[in-house]
């Protein structure tokens, strides 16, 4: 077992009370002894000090006493000539002003980072969604029941059939597709759409035949504004491919300091594309009809509404696939 | 150009985007979705593109990744023209309303001010504005918050309908005055002069620097910064120049004098006559006078003192008061990291009270803690001669001259004894026995001392003691004991008492039991019984009276009915009252145990044929619901209800019956929901002789194991536990308190356990109730504890009262009911209590079973019949089973609801399981055996959250309850692969952390918004395999992470983002951009505030993976020839 007592001010005070109260004390040295015995250290008489009273260092605050250690690290008091002793007063004046002291303050504000965002209301219809994206890059393969019609049309006719009519089906067969994600500034309101889209088409086409790939303005001639020394080469695709963009065709309003892209930029682009063997489709957030007619003819644009149906997109597909074949 | 052209020109380009932008103009922070939501609203016939159109439209003057802001006097503008039509501006409100929670709270308060603003327009007398303004003032002012005063300024900008106000320009000045450091200039805007008490409120949060003051004779002077032996003290940070304002007294007149100085200079020296006034520009005063005066007072002003603070921490302290500052020498019961902080407190005394600052505390403790009471000794009763020294000592037997134990004085080992003894000469003295035991406290090291006996010899009167043991890391107790006599000064301000024995082989044995351990400590939850997720069919049975009457008279008839196609029947009563009480009294343990046992068959007959049910018809658990409205029935204890076969019918059956009780009809129903997180308020008793201490430790380690999964780390403080943010305690509390305390908190469990009193009416000697005896104040009666624990906006869901008779109902004559009914008519969905005497061991079983797997998200019945079940099971608590009611009016769609609660409970305990993990991921070498229990909780709540998942998948949740859960499920797994890679389980580790990717792939496509999740997704897709398949991906976080950055200048986490981008960069087929990435961290580094390490320290710790988890030799980037290790360091390196 060990005993250990540690002392502080009240201590010195307390012991030095009990020497005046006995007669006992006499003179600073009396003091300093009894200071010294519990371990303070005395200092010089204050110059101002009208009578033999002990000394406090400059901070009356004894120290810290929660831990051992630290008490007996801790410093003598500073040698100091200063004889001020600071007691601080709250300050009254703002008190004065009536409402303040009535009035409740706003309540703390949570943090920003804890909220959703708004949560997205498509440009399609959620619910015809994917059978939009059906009739947009689906295929017609005459690979379905036997034409009958047509079959009996030529039989009736006398021709040789040298090879049985079957109906078309609409099929996403073995293309590959390449989504062209235009993510320039006149996009942005249509960001989350376009992430939408790609969610849809990256669950329904096989992950090994699309290609996603993002630019600015026209593939053709685009830079990447955002990373102004990363130069943008856009590849032709294989033949067969199914170009398929998310984009405004330029018919968005220019953003000051970026490339302008014009229809003809676009109707040279659909133009190389098709001599490659490849189609081009579009879903664009404006009404087509402001888009030239020649452009339209080499692009199946389709219109990105609400208003939107599969039915629609299937014919808008299937009427360009014929202006295209002719 | 002026607002007006503006306009124009913009509708000349595309006038259906002016249009759109008018009924937009509202709204402060204008973000896609919402334009989509105002185009489909009112122009839902224009294209698309109209969007594009305005979010180009030069209208706007600032645009971001996330949102737009009109021109200020735009948006001004297009409100007038919108105000014109006051049904498109109605409707345009409401639409914002509707969308307003998905904003953050200041974009909020913007538009509150945007609609205030146009209303002083529209109707100039309306002071609502000025209201909502001197708000914001004040907590700027009062609160500090400097990101309210950044808000505001740039938000005053954009509110050209508020430029008039005075509020506005004192905001302004106020906001900027608090951000500005010290180089603002004091006048506001717009030309208004500031009166000296709006100059005082604007300097009141001023930044101060600190200045020291010297007194040498009778020269004073300033210094900046403060040289050894000064006086500190602080004065707002004015420039060019510092000032101070002196004012003393000299030859009776009133003298004052000018001090300044140049920041970090000193003043010139100003002859004063001490004591001399100092009062900054903040009207801050300080008082200075000459040390060598004062000292002379300060020996009177010595005295010894005993203080007891109240509040959430509550302690005694003993100490010394002098010169108006308190010296507190030694505190009890006060957490660990605020002890030493109350060891000098500010003192300002008048009369009787003490009011105490603590200059020390944050402002929320400061708030808290307050001392109430304040006992100094009468100045007349001072040591006299024959005080002598004050021993202290630790014995290991019983002091001399103790005398035989007297009553109530329990058994105990004296190894555990701390005796204290001073003595006052030879003939007097005073000896103190105290026992050690763990304290009831939550705080993990406290133990206390608890007096076992007290002696009084001589004329010794009343004593106080105060004592702080504390447990050092090597197993030693270390005891501050100070000790105090009131009629005799004798005090020990400070002693220190260093015990020899460690302490885990002292307070395991003997008198200490095992279970009483404090520290808490991470545990595996316990695992929920399957059975409890079973759905509970339930069948109501109404009991009626039709006749008017009161008390139990025998033969009266009364109509049944059961479920929904049984037919109505009629009973009569079988007890008169006298039988009925008879029978009652022969269960309160006064009576022979057969006698009990007669009692409980006698009534468990009659009841089964007053419930006409005596078995289950259906293969799973039933509930019975049962409801009446004869006051009489309700003293009957139909929970001794025995079965067909003459058991028990609602213990340990299969399969199970469940009874409860419910009022027909006053149930207030307050709480539409149910709770997930609990928060759960004890109030106990002042632990005595009737109640011992241990009672109330077992209790509160019954809560507190049942909460366990709910135990956070404490921030801040490596691997300890924050067990108060579940668990409050009040010990012997007054009714106020319990009421202040529920306001307070929105607890949702309170646990009482105290005694119950009779009271009896003294007019009428036949009417008593039951009320709680604390032990300090007057005892509670049930209204009263209604009142106050349903006096806060949210009630808690359940409240359980261990104390005897809490739920009895049989003295019909009083008005006041009973605590269950009480509590339940106020709207407590849930209320558990006795209806007859309940003992110790058995409120502790109670407690135990029934919290076990309440806060797991299980059904609430199925812990009332684990509970009655464990009672039942257990030899000691004799026929305690049947003494327990359950008032229960679950709400509406409960089973629906418990799905979710059960959901978000698993995700809470899941995330808390995440926390731990983090905090023993921050710390550098944790406890091994910590870490194993981490791991498994992490492992165990992913499992159970997943299984209930996959069990409920069918089920559609709220897309943020999805995602919540999806991140949580990501983030968790990481967490574990990394616990798993540290014990060397590498491929296991790999598994977990494919699973982990996943897991933010899906969390991402939930919610694109979310960048963050991506890039984490990506991370780990480019460590497992070695390429980023999308470099789509890649550019779309980098662009919104930078444009992020370049949006708010205070950003700094898009830092860490892009930079980790920069290092994949490779993997995305971009080429290096390690020279990228080296400026980002540049830049986080200067926008990282100093006082904030965390976000340094999280980027640091996230590139530290790829240097040491994410390599190629431990398994990572497969078919590359390089992993990331190097590009990793280099960036480590910047980050220092």
């Amino acid at each position: 077992m060990d005993i250990r007592c540690h002392n502080h001010l009240g201590d010195v005070l307390e012991a030095i009370r009990f020497l005046q109260e006995h007669g006992l004390e006499e003179d600073d040295e009396e003091r300093r002894g009894v200071a010294e015995l519990l371990g303070f250290q005395w200092r010089a008489e204050p110059r101002r000090a009208p009578r033999s009273a002990p000394t406090l260092g400059p901070n009356p605050d004894p120290p810290p006493i929660n831990d051992l250690d630290e008490v007996e690290q801790t410093p003598a008091p500073v040698q100091s000539d200063n004889d001020a002793w600071v007691e601080r007063h709250a300050a009254t004046a703002s008190e004065s002003l009536e409402w303040y002291s009535q009035i409740k303050a706003l309540p703390a504000t949570s943090s920003a980072a804890d909220l959703p965002e708004l949560p997205l209301v498509p440009l399609f219809n959620p619910g015809w969604t994917r059978a939009i994206l059906f009739a947009a890059l689906a295929w017609e393969i005459h690979d379905g029941d036997l034409d009958v019609d047509r079959l009996a049309e030529s039989l009736a006719s006398g021709q040789p059939v040298r090879e049985l009519p079957r109906l078309p089906r609409e099929r996403l067969g073995q293309q590959r597709f390449q989504v062209l994600v235009d993510i320039r500034e006149a996009m942005r309101p249509f960001r989350r759409d376009q992430q939408e889209i790609l969610s849809r088409v990256e669950a329904f086409l096989p992950r090994e035949s699309v290609e996603f790939v993002t630019y600015f303005g026209c593939p053709l001639k685009a830079r990447n504004w955002a990373v102004p020394q990363e130069d943008f080469t856009y590849r032709i695709p294989p033949a067969g491919t199914v170009v398929f963009l998310l984009t405004d065709l330029g018919l968005g309003p220019r953003v000051p300091g970026t490339t302008i892209t014009t229809p003809g930029d676009w109707e040279r682009f659909a133009l190389r594309l098709w001599r490659a063997g490849c189609s081009v489709k579009a879903l664009v957030p404006y009404a087509s009809r402001r888009l030239p007619a020649r452009l339209r003819r080499r692009i199946a644009v389709f219109p990105w509404r609400r208003e939107t149906t599969s039915g629609q997109v299937a014919r808008l597909r299937k009427r360009v696939e014929r202006s295209q074949q002719r | 150009m002026i607002a007006s052209d503006l306009v124009l020109a913009a509708a000349r380009l595309s006038p259906a985007s002016v249009e759109l932008a008018r009924y937009l103009s509202l709204a402060s922070r204008i973000s896609p979705g919402l334009l989509r939501r105002f185009r489909l609203r009112f122009l839902r016939h224009a294209e698309p593109g109209v969007e594009a159109e305005l979010w180009l439209s030069p209208l706007v003057e600032i645009r971001s990744a996330r949102s737009i802001l009109f021109y200020p006097e735009v948006a001004a503008a297009l409100r007038l023209e919108l105000a014109k039509e006051p049904e498109k501006l109605a409707a345009s409100r409401l639409l914002l309303a509707e969308t307003r929670h998905y904003r953050p709270e200041l974009v909020r308060l913007e538009e509150d001010l945007i609609w205030l603003g146009l209303e002083l327009i529209r109707n100039p007398g309306s002071g609502e504005a000025t209201r909502k303004l001197r708000q914001i003032i004040k907590a700027i002012v009062g609160e500090g918050r400097r990101g309210l005063g950044r808000w505001a300024i740039s938000a005053l900008r954009r509110l050209p309908e508020l430029d008039g106000l005075r509020e506005a320009a004192l905001l302004q000045a106020v906001a900027t005055s608090h951000l500005a450091d010290d180089q603002v200039t004091l006048d506001p805007r717009s030309g208004i002069t500031l009166t000296a008490s709006e100059r005082t409120l604007l300097l009141k949060r001023w930044k101060r620097v600190q200045v020291g003051i010297r007194l040498a004779g009778e020269t004073l002077s300033v210094n900046e910064p403060p040289r050894a032996g000064d006086e500190v003290l602080e004065v707002p940070a004015t420039r060019p120049r510092r000032h101070l304002t002196a004012q003393w007294k000299e030859d009776g007149a009133q003298r004052e004098a000018s001090v300044s100085w140049a920041p970090s200079g000193s003043s010139e020296t100003v002859e004063v006559a001490a004591p001399v006034s100092l009062v900054t520009l903040a009207e801050d005063r300080y008082e200075v006078e000459s040390q060598a005066a004062a000292v002379e007072t300060l020996l009177d002003l010595v005295r010894p003192f005993v203080v007891r603070f109240e509040g959430r921490y509550r302690t005694e302290g003993v100490g010394w008061l002098a010169a108006g500052r308190l010296i507190l020498t030694s505190t009890c019961s006060l957490p660990a990291k605020f002890r030493s902080s109350v060891r000098n407190l500010v003192a300002q005394e008048s009369r009787d009270t003490v009011a105490l600052r603590f200059p020390f505390l944050d402002p929320e403790t400061r708030h808290e803690a307050r001392a109430v009471s304040y006992q100094a000794w009468p100045p007349a009763l001072s040591a006299s001669d024959d005080d002598g020294i004050v021993l202290l000592e630790l014995v290991d037997e019983a002091p001399k001259g103790a005398g035989p134990p007297q009553k109530g004085e329990e058994p105990e080992s004296a190894r555990h004894c701390v005796a204290v003894g001073f003595g006052s000469g030879n003939s007097k003295a005073v000896w103190e026995r105290f026992r050690i035991h763990r304290s009831q406290g939550l705080s993990p090291e406290t133990l206390a001392l608890e007096p076992t006996r007290y002696w009084q010899w001589y004329e010794l009167g009343t004593w106080r003691w105060c004592g702080a043991p504390l447990v050092e890391p090597q197993g030693r107790c270390v005891l501050g004991l100070t000790t105090a006599v009131s009629n005799r000064m004798a005090c020990v301000p400070w002693a220190w008492l260093e015990a020899s024995f460690p302490i885990a082989s002292s307070v395991d044995e003997g008198s200490i039991a095992r279970d009483e351990k404090t520290a808490v400590e991470i545990k595996e939850p316990p695992e929920m019984p399957p059975a409890i997720t079973e759905p509970i069919e339930s069948i109501t049975i109404e009991l009626h009276r039709q006749a008017q009457g009161i008390g139990f008279v025998k033969g009266t008839p009364y109509i049944a009915t059961a479920g929904q196609f049984a037919p109505v029947r009629t009973f009569a009563m079988p007890l008169s009252q006298r039988e009925c009480l008879l029978q009652l009294h022969r269960l309160r343990y006064q009576a022979p145990a057969d006698d009990a046992e007669q009692a409980r068959e006698i009534l468990g007959h009659h009841v089964r044929e007053i419930l006409g049910f005596d078995q289950p018809a259906g293969p799973g658990p039933v509930q019975i619901d049962l409801v009446s409205n004869a006051e009489e029935l309700w003293a009957l204890p139909f929970e001794a209800c025995l079965g067909r076969d003459g058991e028990p019918l609602f213990v340990g059956r299969q399969p199970p019956v469940i009874l409860t009780r419910r009022i027909r009809y006053s149930f207030a129903d307050r709480r539409p929901s149910w709770p997930t997180k609990p928060r759960v308020l004890f109030i106990h008793a002042a632990p005595s002789i009737e109640l011992a201490p241990a009672v109330v430790s077992a209790h509160s380690r019954a809560l507190l194991d049942g909460l366990m999964p709910w135990v956070e780390p404490l921030q801040g403080r490596a691997a300890e536990a924050d067990a108060e943010r579940v668990l409050e305690v009040l010990n012997d509390p007054t009714l106020g308190e319990i009421e202040a305390a529920c306001k307070r908190n929105p607890y949702t469990h309170i646990h009482v356990l105290a005694h119950g009193k009779k009271v009896t009416n003294p007019l009428l000697p036949q009417e008593y109730w039951w009320a709680l005896d604390l032990g300090g104040g007057e005892p509670i009666g049930p209204e009263e504890l209604a009142q106050a624990v349903t006096g806060g906006a949210d009630l808690p869901a359940i409240v359980t009262i261990a104390a005897c008779d809490a739920g009895s109902q049989t003295n019909l004559l009083a008005p006041e009911k009973s605590f269950a009914q009480e509590l339940h008519r106020k709207g407590v969905a849930v209320v558990v209590a006795s209806q007859l005497p309940l003992q110790k061991w058995t409120s502790v079983v109670l407690t135990r079973s029934f919290y076990a797997h309440l806060h797991l998200g299980g059904d609430v019945r199925w812990s009332l019949h684990a509970a009655r079940t464990a009672l039942y099971e257990d030899p000691k608590t004799e026929h305690d089973w049947l003494s327990m009611v359950a008032y229960v009016q679950l709400p509406e769609r409960y089973s629906d609801l418990r799905l979710e609660t059960t959901l978000q409970a698993e995700i809470g305990m899941l995330e808390t399981a995440s926390r731990w993990a983090g905090a023993l991921e921050r710390i550098g070498n944790p406890d091994p055996s910590l870490v194993q229990r981490t791991e498994n909780a992490l492992q165990k709540r992913i499992q159970s959250l997943q299984r209930l998942r996959e069990r409920h998948r069918t089920v559609e949740l709220k897309p943020s309850v999805q995602e919540q859960m999806i991140g949580l499920l990501a983030s968790a797994h990481k967490r574990l692969a990394q616990f798993l890679f540290d014990r060397g389980a590498l491929e296991e580790s790999i598994d977990i952390l494919r699973k982990s990717r996943d897991h933010y792939r899906d969390a991402y496509r939930g919610n694109f918004t979310q960048h963050w999740t991506g890039v984490q997704w990506l991370s780990l897709e480019a460590v497992l395999n070695g390429i980023i398949e999308r470099p789509f991906y890649w550019e779309e976080f980098r662009n919104v992470a930078k444009a992020e950055l370049e949006e708010r200048e205070s950003e700094f986490w898009a830092c860490g983002t892009v930079a980790e981008l920069c290092l994949l960069a490779p993997l995305a087929g971009k080429g290096s951009k390690i020279e990228e990435g080296i400026e980002t961290l540049e830049l986080m580094k200067k926008r990282v505030p100093p006082d904030d390490p965390f976000p340094i320290e999280a980027t640091r710790r996230q590139l530290r993976r790829y240097t040491k988890w994410w390599t190629r030799a431990n398994g990572f980037f497969k078919d590359r020839d390089s992993d990331l290790k190097e590009d990793a360091e280099t960036l480590l390196r910047v980050l220092g």
